[in-house]
């Protein structure tokens, strides 16, 4: 088991009423899932996710991941969590401007203190393995869509996670560029990386092995 | 990391090239203004630090008074030296005495008048540590006819011969032998010589040895402060064994009182010291305004970097994602704001050399820099780290601060607290600015006040000539009637003192007065009041008439008669007796001359006698105000018929005068840059800050317009926080500059007021720039085309 949501509610407050985001989620992930999470705009699909990436906060409820209640950690301890063993795909990329293709794909590991010539290595096999060598000098608005994403992916891989959290991934790209998306998380998944999805489109969740459909706050 | 950081600053410094260039421009100039008002304070605390002996020296004051009004007297009399390491042989180690005076100089053909001759006893090269280039410090003044002079009169006098061994003349009595060169003068010295003469030449003359001639400065060097805290609480015994009878006599006391080297310099209060001084409390000021200047330029980058801030959240935001723990994101800014003041100092500094030489001509002064010497560098790693911290901390940590789940989002929400900060750091950059400009305001208020206020005396047109040789001084009877025939010489007189100048105090007893009063004093001829065009209020002017009035008669200030308990009529026929000045003999008020300013107008009207004795050495000429030119080439050729050998000089009152308020001139140019570049800077700040707030209401702006707003609304709506902003700035500042203004005019005795005037101009002042500016993008937004704005949505 990788993670484990137990009974876990998110609200807000607006003119005295209690607004549920997340209404009673029970959720348990094991290693090598691949998920895909649906449910029409305002679901709280998003709200999920940062919650399980440990980005965002819960208003009750228990939170498991590797056994650790992230509940109850603090700040700094739950960065250091999602830090080791969680990357982040995102529907805008999210790519730095400032920063080309090689060094976009670096950050995590200056984060993580690895040394100069380890982070060459694997920034150098990761070019390598999604085939973006020839682009690594290049800013992210030199790039296409897909190409973003690819880097986007490549950057959430360098650290070599045990989840990739990825909050519609394909949207912003046309089919073509979505299915090539997708394939490569079919491929990260069959070596063993759990994958979180989330997408609004029937085709891309058939990548995954199974659907969690959310309806106001609320597995359906 | 650290090169990635740098790597990345540099990258968005160069992408936001309007951003950057605001913020260099602003820190670069207040740097400028820093590192130059620093060079100058430096200066100013390191004076006479150069001695060795800095810790042990001290400088022998008198305590006088005018009556109730003690003030210190930086001159003493030959017999204090001396007598004072006698009598306290175990304390003072060695004493030495300076003479600053003038002389002619003559070597061969050439002669000058030299103002720098300074006479010393022969240990002045062991005491003070003034290194000779040649000579023998320890010997060099050991003869009597030797003299020691700068590099500078070396090349004056003797261009490429070999000085040592010459002989120089010193007026027409000395024949001295050059014995040691020394180096120029360090500019940090209260001591200015470029001649120094053994002061035995003048030993055997009566009034070297009179206690009540004070003409010199004396120095005691003492071993610790314990040794001098004993001496100083024995002074009291030490002048009442030598001054007993004359106190008695005088019905009034002096005192001694040793000050520290350490103080010698700021204390400008010290009274007939010929010394260089400097005022502490504009150094002070100086530096206040630097901190502020600097403080201004800061501010605009901390606001214009939080004001972004939204533009950097989404990577921020990805950046924590990415791991990022936030001291690690706080360091990313410090480094970027460290990149932008790195590149600010090496403009300043380029600034700064070609400045300085502008600045140093300007305002007559002689400062320097090297940029490789430890210290300054020191000073600049502290500037850098300084304005790196202050700039940097707030958008450091506003920015490392954002939670990466909200910023994520697409549209950011403004955080208020930041506004907030925002706008009460520019309120703060233009109370600067303003007080600033209210503080000129009120200076160049003062000055011209002082120098069109009515000194109760006629400077226009009066030429002063010192009669500094014996030629002339054998023949001045002659040479005044001379002088008094010239067709563009309307009337003259000697004088001890021109207004403006130097006015002895003298102990005098009065009849029917118990005790004695202490009164300013001038010794001039008959013609006095009519060469300064003084007004009578009641009894007569001097005249020749009476015969005997050089030798009977005094007039009198109305300040002295009412400081006396006389009307101005009762004063007329008062027996007057000056009991310090022998064979002064018994004189009569024969009349009150109306108050004039004979001193600064920083200082109240001192009570003043006017004694007819026509032995002075210096002469006022009122000439005729058409015929300047011809009456100053008469008087120079009667000065050749009578002194052939010397160079005639002369001087006019009213720009004597003037100088005295040189300094204040000064501070009044320096604090009129100041506030120009402060506001300069603050505006540029508020320039920034408005294209921001522009471009984040571009919508805003375009949907009003198509609701029907019209376009002067608009720029109201956009203009509108900032004069806020402003008027807030000046209400809260006023009081603060109403305070700190009187206080700085207590400084002077005739004041022109903190009137209201002064706060509306500088108010319409602060608020035009701002408007200005501001109106630049204001405009430019309202009248964009609202289709324009809303395509991009
Ligand atoms: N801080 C907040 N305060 C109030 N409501 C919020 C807050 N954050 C999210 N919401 C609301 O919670 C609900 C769920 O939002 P969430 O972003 O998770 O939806 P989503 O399923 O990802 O939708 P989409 O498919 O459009 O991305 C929405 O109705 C949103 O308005
Ligand atoms: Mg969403």
């Amino acid at each position: 088991m990788l993670l484990e949501i137990k009974d876990l509610f998110k609200w807000v407050n607006s003119g005295g009423n209690r607004i549920f985001l997340l209404n009673d989620i029970e959720l348990t992930i094991n290693e090598g899932d691949f998920i895909s999470i649906m449910g029409p705009s305002g679901s709280g699909k998003t709200t999920l996710l940062n919650i399980i990436g440990m980005l965002d906060d819960f208003n009750e409820g228990e939170y498991n991941f590797l056994n650790e209640p992230v509940h109850t950690l603090k700040e700094k301890y739950r960065a250091n969590l999602y830090k080791e063993y969680i990357g982040f795909v995102f529907q805008s990329y999210h790519l730095i401007d400032e920063l080309t293709v090689y060094e976009n794909i670096e950050t995590p590991l200056l984060y993580k203190n690895y040394k100069s010539s380890e982070r060459k290595s694997l920034v150098a096999d990761m070019l390598d393995r999604f085939n973006i060598v020839g682009k690594k000098d290049l800013f992210p608005s030199q790039l296409s869509g897909g190409q973003q994403q690819i880097v986007g992916i490549a950057r959430a891989l360098i650290s070599n996670p045990k989840l990739i959290l990825a909050d519609e991934p394909t949207g912003n790209l046309n089919s073509k560029q979505g299915e090539e998306i997708m394939n490569l998380f079919k491929q990260l998944n069959n070596d063993g990386v759990t994958i979180i999805q989330v997408t609004h489109s029937e085709k891309n969740a058939t990548y995954g092995s199974r659907i969690i459909n959310l309806l106001d706050g609320m597995i359906v | 990391m650290i090169r990635n950081y740098f790597k990345i600053a540099w990258r968005n410094l160069i992408k936001n090239k309007g951003f950057s260039a605001i913020n260099i421009g602003g820190l670069s100039v207040g740097l400028t203004v820093s590192i130059i008002i620093s060079i100058y304070v430096f200066n100013e605390y390191s004076y006479d630090n150069f001695h060795e002996n800095y810790d042990k020296l001290y400088r022998v004051l008198r305590i006088g008074g005018i009556n109730d009004d003690k003030y210190l007297i930086g001159v003493t009399s030959g017999p204090f030296g001396p007598a004072l390491e006698n009598d306290f042989s175990e304390s003072i180690e060695n004493t030495v005495r300076v003479m600053p005076n003038d002389g002619l100089v003559t070597y061969k053909n050439n002669s000058f008048y030299e103002k720098k001759v300074y006479l010393a006893d022969s240990n002045f090269f062991e005491i003070f540590s003034f290194p000779l280039k040649e000579g023998v410090k320890e010997s060099a003044l050991e003869k009597p006819n030797s003299v020691v002079l700068t590099q500078e009169m070396a090349a004056k006098y003797f261009g490429d011969e070999d000085p040592m061994g010459k002989t120089l003349q010193l007026d027409d009595n000395f024949e001295l032998t050059v014995t040691g060169i020394m180096e120029d003068l360090p500019t940090n010295s209260h001591l200015d010589f470029d001649f120094i003469v053994p002061i035995a030449i003048i030993k055997n003359y009566e009034w070297f040895n009179d206690w009540w001639n004070n003409s010199m400065l004396t120095y005691a060097l003492i071993d610790s402060r314990k040794e001098a805290k004993y001496v100083e609480s024995n002074l009291t015994g030490f002048m009442d064994k030598y001054f007993a009878e004359d106190f008695k006599k005088n019905d009034s006391r002096i005192d001694l009182t040793l000050q520290p080297f350490s103080e010698v310099y700021f204390n400008n209060k010290v009274r007939y010291d010929r010394i260089t001084t400097g005022d502490n409390t504009v150094v002070k000021m100086f530096l206040i305004i630097a901190i502020f200047i600097l403080l201004i330029a800061s501010i605009n980058f901390t606001n214009l970097t939080t004001a972004r801030s939204n533009r950097r959240a989404r990577e921020i935001g990805v950046r924590k994602v990415l791991g990022a723990i936030r001291s690690k994101l706080i360091w990313q800014f410090f480094v970027e704001s460290l990149l932008l003041t790195s590149i600010s100092i090496l403009i300043a500094i380029v600034l700064v050399l070609s400045i300085l030489p502008i600045f140093n001509s300007y305002f007559d002064l002689q400062l320097s820099i090297n940029f490789l010497m430890p210290k300054v560098i020191l000073m600049l790693v502290a500037f850098l780290l300084i304005v790196t911290l202050i700039a940097g901390s707030y958008p450091a940590l506003l920015l490392s601060s954002f939670r990466p789940v909200k910023v994520l989002k697409s549209s950011l929400s403004k955080s208020s607290s930041s506004i907030f900060i925002r706008k009460g750091l520019v309120v703060f950059q233009f109370s600067v600015s303003f007080f600033l400009i209210a503080g000129t305001l009120l200076i160049s208020n003062q000055l011209d006040f002082m120098q069109s206020k009515d000194k109760g005396f006629d400077d226009e047109s009066v030429v002063l000539v010192r009669m500094n040789n014996s030629d002339i001084q054998r023949n001045a009877i002659a040479f005044k009637n001379r002088l008094k025939a010239e067709p563009n010489i309307i009337s003259l007189t000697t004088t001890s003192g021109a207004p403006g100048g130097f006015h002895d105090t003298y102990s005098h007893t009065v009849e029917q007065v118990d005790g004695s009063i202490r009164l300013r004093t001038v010794f001039a001829d008959v013609d006095y009041t009519k060469t300064f065009g003084l007004q009578i209020v009641s009894g007569r002017d001097f005249s020749k008439d009476f015969g005997t009035d050089e030798t009977h008669a005094v007039l009198i200030n109305e300040t002295s008669a009412k400081n006396l308990g006389w009307t101005n009529e009762e004063a007329i026929g008062k027996n007057i007796v000056n009991t310090m000045i022998e064979g002064y003999g018994t004189r009569k008020v024969v009349g009150v001359v109306k108050d004039y300013h004979f001193s600064s107008l920083k200082d109240k009207i001192d009570p003043l006698i006017i004694t007819a004795d026509p032995f002075s050495w210096l002469l006022a000429i009122k000439v005729n105000a058409a015929n300047i030119k011809q009456a100053i080439a008469q008087i120079e050729t009667q000065w050749k018929i009578i002194a052939p050998n010397y160079p005639f000089e002369y001087t006019f009152l009213d720009t004597n005068l003037d100088k005295l308020y040189k300094k204040e001139q000064q501070e009044s140019q320096l604090f009129i840059i100041f506030s120009i570049l402060s506001i300069l800077i603050a505006c540029l700040g508020s320039f920034a800050l408005a294209a921001y707030s522009a471009e984040e209401r571009t919508k805003e702006v375009g949907v009003r317009k198509i609701l029907g707003s019209s376009v002067f609304a608009i720029f109201l709506l956009l203009t509108k926080d900032f004069v806020k902003i402003v008027f807030l700035a000046i209400v809260i500042t006023s009081p603060f500059a109403y305070y700190f203004m009187n206080k700085w005019l207590q400084n002077f005795a005739y004041q022109v007021g903190v009137n209201t005037s002064i706060f509306i101009t500088a108010a319409f002042v602060t608020v035009f720039m701002v408007l200005v500016t501001v109106s630049w993008q204001s405009i430019k937004a309202s009248r964009n085309n609202p289709i324009d704005s809303l395509r991009y949505e």
